[in-house]
């Protein structure tokens, strides 16, 4: 009668060895954000590249949330697709990170 | 309408409503799910039943008040079901996160069952075991209330919608509050089809009174999401292929994306705060069609937009009141005297609230006397020609930010901690994505410049987040009015006009 369906593991949308060392950049960028336009209290250097960015880690709220998905799309001048907005890509920092970068396809 | 509804007041027991509800939900489609766990909803018999006995098992004692935390989630539904079908007095409160200043849960509640959250707690709850879900505690200095307190029984309290202050409990009678549920079922063109995606917390009146209990009555399917935000309602919204959601202003500007809405949407409906007019015209070019509702703790749904009326005809504001309430304005408040078909909304509900009660359950008298048999919503409002409401905004010295009232002189009180600052005023700004803006001006008679990091800090520190400040700017002194008063005007119009949010 009930069904239990169990959280998807994390799984890096992009294979590790093809990120170049823009990577770091974006990650740096983003805490940038997070503490001096979101106003996160906490020092950027602080930040661990894997920490969840809700619940369990930086405790992003709704709103914070949606503030920092504007943000980036302002930044990187790209806006995310419908199926770009999940939970696998905003679970931590680093995947994030690596989202954008897929996005944005910086060159090293 | 009303006349039914009096007649099923009077022969309606909450258990023949849960009945009706098992009833209405048994289509075979009818589902009650959270994204993880999910339920036949003709199935509900059952593990409402196993939860009722083991919250007895575990010593609760079910003739007597129970605080309820509840998330938004198969388990917090049921549960809420298992107490409203016993007429077990029930605080519904949202779940305490261990914060300094959150409220705690008052002293007449024996027991606090918590619903474990599915996020939060990581649990592995299994719907026929309530032992993995529910978290029951004693009270700490619990004080009982009299034998003969109206409290014990059939009662339903809510928190007073979050202002800053010592938040009073508002009390509703089951049967009112169910009745005032089905109220809204017409007029928001509910049906046993709909699938309806429920964001909004079931703790606070819109969730459980206009969202969950009108979509229950139906027999529509529902999807309850769990601290929702955007990714969530997105993941969900996805998977559920929902008719209706029920949303937030709020949350319409982070939906209000350039997208391809699930094709199955009828619309969005949109309550707890005032929608503005570039969002509504947003929301409805996304969702193709809006329904705002407008009401209260104290009296549950008073108006609401016509889901039956279509097109232009329909206005885009709150709508007519609902049936059998009414309203009426004072127009001494606010700017009648510009407008009279402005003034403060007076409503007599034929659903309404009890009364208030405090952290012990004794009365709290009302704060604003009003005529016998109406309840003044110290809302601003403009009533059209054809009975309409518009709302326009709080009287008090108040903004409603993420659906929650904020008081400002509160803000105040709570930065006025904060050593560096000696003066200070805090004002309405523009609108932000979490409602109107909160702008503070402070002063400080330390020469050297403020490390505006630490001030942030000791911001959040103080405040929950929907209250702090959008944006605090330091003046070499607050303005001041001949009388000594801080001249708020002069700051008001600062913020609204040149300051950056």
């Amino acid at each position: 009668m009930t069904t239990a369906i169990d959280a998807t593991p994390i799984e890096p949308t992009i294979p590790s060895e093809s990120l170049p060392e823009t990577l770091p950049i974006i990650l740096s960028e983003l805490k940038a954000i997070l503490t001096e336009q979101l106003g996160l209290p906490i020092d950027a250097l602080e930040i661990d590249d894997s920490v969840p960015l809700s619940e369990g880690g930086l405790g992003l709220d709704s709103i914070m949330l949606f503030e920092l998905i504007t943000l980036i799309e302002k930044k990187y001048d790209f806006t995310f697709g419908q199926d770009d907005l999940n939970g696998d890509s905003f679970r931590s920092l680093s995947s994030l990170g690596q989202h954008i970068h897929a996005m944005t396809r910086r060159p090293c | 309408m009303v006349r039914s509804q009096q007649l099923l007041l009077d022969d309606w027991t909450p258990r023949s409503f849960i009945e009706r509800i098992i009833q209405a939900a048994s289509t075979p489609s009818a589902t009650l799910s959270d994204g993880r766990l999910f339920l036949k909803s003709s199935d509900l018999a059952r593990p409402i039943g196993l939860i009722e006995e083991y919250l007895i098992s575990q010593g609760c004692d079910l003739e007597a008040p129970l605080a309820l935390e509840c998330s938004n989630s198969v388990p917090g539904v049921l549960t809420l079901l298992a107490l409203l079908a016993r007429g077990t007095s029930c605080g519904l409160f949202p779940r305490t996160e261990g914060r300094e200043g959150e409220p705690t849960i008052p002293r007449f509640f024996h027991h606090t069952v918590t619903v474990r959250s599915q996020i939060l707690d990581d649990g592995d709850a299994q719907l026929l075991h309530p032992a993995s879900f529910l978290t029951i505690r004693t009270t700490p200095h619990h004080i009982p209330l009299p034998g003969d307190s109206s409290l014990r029984r059939n009662r339903l309290l809510l928190r007073t919608s979050g202002s800053l202050g010592k938040p009073k409990l508002v009390v509703h009678l089951h049967t009112k509050l169910l009745a005032n549920a089905v109220n809204v079922v017409e007029r928001l063109g509910l049906k046993s089809g709909d699938r309806c995606l429920i964001p909004v917390p079931l703790a606070h009146m819109y969730g459980l009174g206009v969202a969950l209990l009108p979509s229950l009555y139906v027999g529509a399917s529902i999807e309850l999401i769990e601290r929702a935000n955007m990714i969530r309602y997105l993941a969900q919204e996805k998977t559920f292929q929902p008719t209706i959601g029920f949303l937030t202003p709020s949350l319409c500007r982070m939906l209000n994306r350039p997208r391809s809405l699930p094709c199955a949407y009828r619309g969005a409906i949109v309550g707890g705060d005032r929608l503005s007019s570039a969002d509504y015209a947003q929301t409805e070019a996304v969702f193709r069609q809006v329904l705002s509702i407008y009401g209260s703790t104290e009296m549950g749904a008073i108006s609401s937009a016509d889901a039956n009326v279509c097109g232009p005809e329909r206005p885009m504001n709150e709508g007519p009141a609902l049936e059998g309430v009414q309203l009426r304005l004072d127009r001494h408040a606010g700017n009648a005297e510009h407008d009279p078909g402005c003034g403060e909304l007076l409503c007599a509900h034929p659903y309404g609230f009890e009364g208030y009660v405090d952290d012990d359950g004794q009365p709290v008298p009302l704060s604003a006397e009003a005529p016998t048999g109406w309840f003044r919503t110290r809302d601003l409002v403009r009533l059209a020609e054809d009975g309409s409401v518009q709302v326009l905004g709080r009287l008090d010295h108040a903004v409603k930010r993420d659906g929650r009232l904020v008081m400002l002189v509160e803000v105040e009180r709570a930065l006025g901690q904060i050593p560096t600052i000696d003066g200070i005023a805090v004002v309405v700004g523009r609108e932000t994505n979490r409602g109107r803006g909160i702008v503070a001006f402070y002063s400080s008679r330390d020469e050297t410049p403020i490390d505006t990091a630490a001030l942030w800090r000791a911001c959040k520190a103080l405040l929950p987040s929907y209250a702090v400040p959008d944006s605090l700017h330091r003046i070499p002194a607050l303005p001041l009015l001949p009388s000594g008063k801080v001249d708020r005007r002069i700051l008001q119009q600062v913020a609204m006009t040149s300051l950056p949010m």
